[in-house]
């Protein structure tokens, strides 16, 4: 479990494998948690069993725009900043926990509404370590429920179109995301060289050494004088801009002396 | 902060009203358009109107397009609450005059996340 997601329970969370893990073993035909669990060891994690396992065991707990301070700091300050630095340069943007794809999509209403040429060539990488979630946010359809929760009525009139009883968000904004699975304590090699790193709420759930580790990859994707964000109670030995904001040195950061 | 809470369902005046308070707005309530009229007459201030669509005497649509005519109210936020979850009527609010718009049902999360949306909370 701590290798395909990270996520590490303490022992009076095991009520949390009843819960979570029940309905998966039912889906996939299994008697017992032991023997869902022998399954996923003996598949590759890109299997139906596994990735719905990691589903199941990570928090998808999300919405628009979420806090709105964060929001407020990124759009009067890091972004104006940053396209001016970039000076037409295409900035680069990664949502290393998108969950269901809320994150990156707030990212690119905003930067459609307020620069829309710089939204037009700005990248944005969106990952999770549930290949479903990520499957949710590459789809961008959401329920009435989800569109409630921080999304005012005027930005779901300008990118959603409705499907039956759900949003979809519109094919400009989603055909400018890139999705990918991507565990942050895996081998894989993730992106370089972004302007803003977006990890927020997720080291909260990591053991000690694996945050030192999740931080210390994010700094390695960034660019010498870029962004890290992370949830307003998450922190890094680095001084802090505004909660949960980090700008690395500008200069290169050479490794250990 | 003053809130007015319009619905014609006295149990969900009393569960925004609830939600209201719990964020530490001081509510009254109203049971239609033409009672919220009145109700915001008897209010020195009023800084944020939650109101249902379908009511019977006054709709909510009726109730904004009549605060919106009144200069009273130029500063006055309406959120307008309904079971219809389609695009449309979403326009057909914002169009009457509601500065945003909360599909039922609600949690009291999506409404304190709607109210700092508005008030930059």
């Amino acid at each position: 479990m701590k290798r395909e997601c990270g996520v590490v329970l303490a022992d009076e969370q095991q009520y949390l494998l009843d819960s979570r893990l029940g309905p998966v073993a039912r889906q996939h035909g299994h008697a017992s948690l032991t023997e869902l669990v022998e399954t996923v060891c003996s598949s590759l994690p890109s299997a139906p069993v596994a990735c719905s396992v990691v589903d199941a065991l990570t928090t998808h707990e999300s919405l628009f725009f979420r806090d709105q301070a964060f929001w407020r700091q990124l759009e009067e300050h890091i972004l104006p900043q940053l396209i001016a630095e970039a000076d037409g340069r295409p900035l680069r943007f990664w949502s290393a926990a998108c969950s269901h794809g809320q994150e990156p999509y707030s990212l690119a209403m905003l930067l459609e509404e307020k620069w829309p040429h710089v939204a037009a060539t700005a990248q944005i990488l969106a990952s999770d370590v549930s290949p479903l979630a990520v499957q949710r946010g590459r789809e961008g359809l959401y329920s009435m429920l989800e569109v409630n929760r921080g999304l005012v009525a005027t930005r779901l009139l300008r990118h959603f179109t409705q499907e039956s009883g759900s949003f979809r968000i519109q094919s400009l904004l989603r055909n400018r995301i890139s999705w990918f699975a991507y565990n942050l304590l895996g081998t894989d090699v993730g992106p370089s060289r972004c302007d803003v790193v977006l990890c927020r709420n997720v080291l909260i759930y990591f053991s000690d050494r694996d945050r030192a580790f999740t931080l210390e990859r994010m700094e390695s994707a960034s660019r010498p004088g870029g962004y890290i964000a992370l949830g307003g109670t998450e922190t890094t030995p680095r001084p802090s801009l505004a909660p949960g904001w980090y700008q690395l040195p500008t200069t290169p950061i050479r490794g250990f002396p | 902060m003053q809130a007015l809470v319009v619905d014609d369902s006295s149990a969900m005046r009393r569960i925004q009203q609830k939600a209201l308070e719990s964020l530490g707005w001081q509510v009254r309530c109203a049971a239609n358009g033409r009672e919220a009229l009145v109700t915001l007459d008897s209010m020195p201030v009023c800084d944020l109107v939650l109101t249902d669509w379908h009511m019977p005497e006054m709709d909510g649509i009726e109730l904004c397009a009549q605060l919106r005519r009144d200069a009273r109210y130029l500063k006055l936020r309406i959120v307008m609450v309904t079971s219809d979850a389609v695009l449309d009527s979403v326009e057909t609010a914002l169009a009457a005059g509601a500065n945003d718009f909360l599909m039922k049902p609600f949690s009291a999360e999506a409404l304190s996340e709607r109210i700092a949306g508005i008030f930059g909370g």
